[in-house]
């Protein structure tokens, strides 16, 4: 075993020095901060994003659509034929800032289209944190359900079931992505739909093993031999165990989805209307040679925020999944 | 065993039946078609009649239930029907395709294998100590490092800084063909890939290695006097291995996500990136023909995994 004590043994001792149930989480948030330090940079950095999600339009500078300009260098009021050919905006007093090296005025440049990168990063934020956390909750979601009725009833419902999650599982994920994300409109609100439930046979495997284990427990067989009925067990008996499943598979799942959306739209079936860093990584890709910032900015956040999720995730299952306590 | 293996074969049977349904919906749901795809701007000239004939010569005309059941009496026979670009059969298309998108399979794995073997041992044998942090960091680092992004940066580095590497291979060469050329070629994406699956297969040999150290028999054979080399890879590795197997059949459908990206990125012309344009294409037999290849697979994979356990690992018994 590790020298450090487990969290979740000197919680009960924290709460009796703090009062209250605030207390107690404040109590457990430190310890946690103290004992998983990569953890706690993981959560600090997760709390930072959501920050600058929420107040992206005082964080941004610029609006991420406006299309900047600058003055033309050849402008010439009365252009020539000749000139014209040389340079066909010679006539123009204004052009486009189009790809600029980050400078002061746009500290991560500008993009094809004369917008602001640190603007349109700041943005992406938005994007790539709704995907991940709503798709998540969704595949948690449904997980509960189909893991937990599966798990609890077994028998044919469960043989069955279990085929069609097979199958979702025997295809690449992205495969049925790209599949279903051409068939209804890429929409953020299909995309994250399409992506909580490819998410379903990972989440519902996970929660049936731990509702088998329960259903055999000693407890669970008390309850049933006083009588209680299916749903009493469940709800009274058989959830409450399972938190600690429930919440890593939903911390150690954001980072995932929020990948599978970056890769998305990278490939160019994304969620459209949005500004997606997977798509902000390809648009870089095509002027790579003399601007390379686009892509190099917009793959750090990404990289910056899945990084973030997966130590967070990873502490939370180390202080949750008591097997894997002391190996870390 | 043998009972075992049987019933087994037949659940992932009836999977691959189930995949091969599924397919042929998903792919029919797609809004347009493979006629209104190809002719381009020119839909003035798509009549009635060409709309007709075109239906005719791909096999669309029929209704969907004769067509399910053309589909599957076809499979049966292993008739995988063809392409509806390039009028040659699914199979002799995937011919072309599959040892490309192998040898990336290898060249990734090889990486992969190369890279987290040796880090997972140390990071086991040095657990807690600085060796351990480092690599341990630099593991949730590539895990959490896109495939496309990887690719990029080195890309970028190429330009900036030369490399011996030639990134542009037009002609695209196999390694029984030319193998200087083939490394040249598949090098980068293998190690974009290799290094996002060193990560998984690094942390679940470092935790295995941690449990089979503490075991007796580790105690013994250092009692014996055994080198602490010797310990470690005759004793503790070969039990701590196991696990990396079943991971990496449990890896393979996120290997072949991160195969499509590099595919379309590296213009490999593999299964990865006859998907992608198969599916823009709404060729449909392609788009089956290359799901269930993939499927079949993935499901056949995990099954020799399984059965493999049995063999390796004796206390492993099936019933």
């Amino acid at each position: 075993m590790s020298s450090a004590t487990d969290i979740l043994i000197e919680d009960p001792l924290q709460e009796t020095k703090r009062s209250g149930l605030i207390g107690g989480f404040f109590g457990a948030l430190q310890s946690f901060y103290v004992k998983k330090t990569l953890g706690a940079v993981g959560l600090t950095i997760i709390l930072v994003l959501v920050i600058v999600a929420v107040f992206a339009p005082f964080l941004s500078r610029y609006d991420p659509s406006f299309t900047f300009q600058s003055e033309n260098p050849d402008y010439k009021t009365n252009p020539s034929i000749a000139d014209l050919a040389k340079n066909s905006n010679a006539g123009s007093p204004m052009i486009v800032a189009q790809l600029q090296q980050p400078d002061s005025e746009h500290w991560f440049g500008t993009t094809r289209a004369g917008r602001d990168i640190f603007a349109r990063i700041i943005y992406g934020t938005r994007t790539s944190l709704a995907v991940g956390i709503i798709a998540s909750v969704l595949a948690v979601g449904l997980g509960i359900f189909v893991g937990g009725v599966c798990g609890y009833y077994l028998g044919w419902l469960d043989l069955l079931v279990q085929r069609v999650i097979d199958t979702l599982q025997a295809l690449p994920s992205l495969v049925l992505l790209l599949l279903v994300g051409q068939t209804f409109e890429p929409s953020l609100t299909n995309v994250i739909i399409t992506m909580g439930v490819i998410g379903l046979p990972i989440t519902s495997r996970l929660i049936r093993s731990a509702v088998l284990a329960i259903r055999a427990s000693t407890f669970v067989e008390a309850a049933a031999a006083l009588g209680a009925s299916d749903s009493r067990i469940m709800f009274r008996h058989v959830f409450p165990n399972i938190g600690s499943v429930v919440i890593i598979s939903f911390t150690i799942g954001i980072g995932a989805y929020i990948l599978f959306e970056a890769s998305l739209s990278f490939l160019g079936v994304g969620p459209m209307g949005v500004i997606s860093w997977g798509r902000m990584v390809n648009e870089g890709r095509a002027s790579i040679d003399i601007h390379p910032w686009m892509t190099v900015f917009s793959g750090a956040a990404l990289s910056l925020t899945v990084v973030a999720f997966n130590l967070f995730g990873d502490a939370i299952r180390d202080v949750l999944d008591p097997r894997l306590r002391g190996s870390r | 065993m043998t009972n075992y293996i049987v019933r087994r074969v037949i659940l992932n049977l009836f999977v691959i039946y189930l995949v091969g349904s599924l397919i042929f919906v998903l792919v029919r749901l797609l809004p347009g078609s493979f006629i209104i795809q190809r002719s381009g701007l020119d839909l003035a000239g798509l009549t009635e009649e060409r709309i007709a004939l075109a239906k005719a010569e791909l096999g669309l005309d029929k209704s969907i239930g004769e067509q399910y059941v053309t589909y599957w009496a076809d499979l049966l026979r292993l008739d995988f029907g063809f392409s509806f670009e390039t009028r040659h059969s699914v199979v002799s298309e995937l011919a072309d395709a599959v040892p490309y998108s192998f040898e990336l399979g290898v060249g990734i794995l090889l990486v992969g294998l190369t890279i987290s073997i040796p880090v997972g041992i140390i990071s086991a044998v040095r657990q807690d100590e600085w060796q351990d942090y480092l690599l341990r960091g630099f593991a949730i680092i590539a895990l959490s490092f896109p495939v496309f992004w990887t690719a990029a940066l080195i890309t970028i580095a190429n330009l900036n800084f030369g490399s011996p590497l030639r990134l542009e291979v037009i002609a695209q060469p196999h390694v029984w063909e030319d193998p200087w050329a083939a490394i040249q070629w598949y090098i980068i994406p293998s190690f974009c890939g290799g290094i996002a699956g060193t990560a998984s297969i690094m942390r679940v040999l470092r935790s295995e290695l941690l449990e089979v150290l503490r075991q007796d028999y580790i105690r013994t054979a250092h009692s014996k006097g055994l080198a602490e080399s010797t310990v470690i890879l005759r004793h503790a590795l070969q039990n701590a291995f196991l696990p990396v197997l079943t991971l990496i059949g449990l890896t393979l459908a996120s290997l072949i996500t991160g195969q499509i990206i590099l595919e379309s990125m590296f213009n490999i012309p593999g299964v990865g990136r006859e998907l992608i344009e198969a599916i823009s294409l709404r060729d449909y037999s392609m788009v089956q023909g290359i799901v269930l290849m993939v499927a079949s697979v993935i499901v056949f994979t995990n099954l020799i995994v399984d059965i493999s356990y049995g063999y390796l690992d004796p206390r492993v018994r099936f019933s």
